[in-house]
């Protein structure tokens, strides 16, 4: 019985924990513009990630080491250097921007000016990578973060044409008014917002932390091929309310206030008092797993001590690290830069990054000195090659695309 | 008479003459002149870029038209929390202005003076109504509600055809 509690729980904190503030906006934005035309490019992001997240979630308890420590030894230095510095530099600018989204989220209840708010919510981050245990800032976060399943709710409670939309969604059409290049790139984005390089980093580095060993594989593999889908139809939830509210009334997404509004519509006061909730626990907890991927990854590229399970002053150079991309994070925010902006840059980058942090992947999860019996099997690589391929399209893809469109103008 | 033209430096590198040395260093201030002046000066669309700009104006401002219209509307229902609306508002007064400067601080092609008039006005009449909105949110002056969905619904029409107009 309370096996099964834990893998419900790890389900629940999947779907939670699933949704950041690039999802957020890029989805709503989506969702005004396009309707639900570029459902493909949710779902196969999604596929991307349950393919990439097996695969370092198994490393992780098969080998009880983390992705750049074994991608370092595995590829050499220079080459887990590439992976460092592409990742991290994606996954700082993430952190950045959930900060950021943490910030505009309570502005909405408080009217009280992001600017001002910055520094103490870069503080509560900081703390609670801290101090708080892992376990509890994982499911706390996580648990909280269903309560973006209003979303869901209220895309019900509008009661679209539900045949329209499957047409719309299979046939991957677009508005008159919208041009293929933009639809491009906003299906790039999307594709970026959903394999962000951090959750596949968080993922297996939080394996190592709560110690899992191949008998927790069935485990790993029930959050990710259930929880991370769920949270998929959650992302597609928000551009689906989106798609019924904002794109009938000609509103783009330029705000996180604009983001909730369909719930209101559809729930009123209450179900958007829920959706606040969920995008204040979305943003915070995606700010910590963000923050400590980028300690994770410096830590295991250098090889210092890290992790949550080790106390602070025995991991200094790791938590020093926390506190300077804290720090640091806070300082770009105070530069009055738009938080949405970083979200919608931090999405186009992610896919720019997104074959510097997948390759090794796939290069560690072939290796039997680490893996042996629980190697990659041809499925694994089947999937993992034609992602790679699409990533790297993606990749070349995204900064040409975010030129010529002027950021999907 | 000197055998060679006077020289400026003379440390331990190459001597170079006085009238290079010159001609360079006037280059270079004519080349930061013209980066002093090119930042100063506005930018200069061609006609086809003007229209196309003032487009992406006009369809923002008509976004954040609809987006108060949407808010003033939810709050009359009384289904917003009235800091929610608020913060909604001022957004949007923040967008609808950062839209029009994006377009007022370029300068318009002699060719599109009638057009640009037109549009401006039209940029002020919009972000006028925003902070009309906005204010009358922030005091609850909910008997007002009804005439501004009517005036915001009217100046997102207007908006709508000056784009159809510009395209």
């Amino acid at each position: 019985m309370r096996r099964y509690l834990g893998v419900a729980l790890g389900i629940l904190t999947a779907i939670g924990g699933f949704v950041d503030i690039g999802d957020l906006v890029t989805n709503a934005q989506v969702g005004a513009r396009f309707g639900m035309s570029l459902t493909w490019a949710v779902v196969i992001g999604v596929l991307g990630i349950c393919v990439y997240a097996e695969m370092s979630g198994r490393v992780a308890a098969v080998s009880g080491r983390a992705t750049f420590d074994l991608v370092r030894e595995r590829l050499g230095p220079r080459v887990g250097l590439l992976n460092l510095v592409g990742s991290m530099a994606v996954t700082l600018l993430t952190f950045v921007a959930e900060i950021g989204g943490v910030a505009l989220a309570v502005q909405l209840v408080t009217s009280v000016n992001e600017l001002l708010l910055v520094p103490f919510v870069g503080l509560l981050v900081w703390l609670v990578l801290w101090r708080a245990r892992f376990s509890l800032m994982e499911n706390v976060l996580g648990l909280l973060g269903l309560a973006l399943v209003v979303f869901a709710v209220a895309f019900w409670q509008l009661g679209p044409d539900w045949s329209f939309l499957a047409r719309q969604a299979a046939g991957a059409t677009k508005p008159a008014a919208e041009t293929w290049t933009t639809w491009w790139y906003y299906f790039v984005a999307l594709f970026g917002a959903a394999m962000t390089p951090y959750e596949v980093f968080f993922f297996s580095s939080g394996g190592v932390e709560e110690r899992w060993s191949p008998a927790d594989l069935p485990v790993m593999r029930a959050n990710v091929f259930i929880g991370f889908p769920l949270g998929g139809l959650l992302s597609l939830s928000i551009a689906g309310v989106a798609s019924q509210v904002l794109l009938p009334a000609g509103i783009t997404v330029d705000t996180l206030g604009q983001v909730g509004l369909p719930v209101a519509v559809a729930l009123g006061k209450l179900g958007l008092a829920v959706a606040v909730l969920g995008f204040v626990a979305a943003t915070f907890g995606a700010a910590c797993e963000t923050g400590l991927s980028v300690g994770y990854s410096i830590a295991q590229y250098v090889g210092w001590q890290w992790g949550k399970y080790v106390r602070p002053a025995r991991a200094r150079a790791f938590h020093g690290v926390l506190l300077a991309s804290t720090l640091l994070a806070i300082a770009v925010l105070l530069t009055t830069v738009d938080p949405i902006l970083v979200t919608e840059f931090s999405v186009v980058f992610s896919a720019v990054a997104l074959p510097l942090t997948y390759f090794p992947i796939l290069v560690v999860a072939n290796d039997r000195d680490y893996l042996g019996e629980h190697v990659n099997g041809r499925l694994a690589n089947v999937l993992g090659t034609t992602y790679l391929v699409i990533l790297t399209l993606a990749a070349l893809a995204a900064v040409p695309l975010m030129v010529v469109t002027r950021m999907g103008q | 008479m000197p055998d060679r033209a006077p020289c400026l430096f003379r440390g331990r590198g190459p001597v170079v003459p006085w009238s290079r040395r010159r001609r360079a260093l006037t280059l270079v201030a004519w080349l930061l002149g013209a980066v002093l002046l090119g930042a100063c000066a506005p930018a200069t669309p061609d006609s086809q870029a003007w229209r196309a700009s003032a487009v992406q104006t006009l369809e923002d401002t008509s976004s954040q038209l609809a987006t108060m219209r949407l808010t003033v509307e939810q709050e009359r229902r009384d289904r917003l929390p009235g800091r929610y609306a608020v913060t909604v508002a001022v957004d949007s007064e923040e967008q609808a202005a950062m839209a029009a400067e994006s377009l007022t601080g370029q300068q318009p092609p002699g060719t599109e003076r009638r057009a640009y008039d037109r549009v401006s006005g039209l940029l002020d009449d919009a972000q006028s109504l925003i902070s009309e909105a906005r204010i009358a949110l922030v005091d609850g002056r909910t008997q007002e509600y009804p005439s501004l969905l009517r005036r915001l619904d009217r100046m997102g029409a207007r908006a709508d055809r000056e784009t159809e107009r510009l395209r």
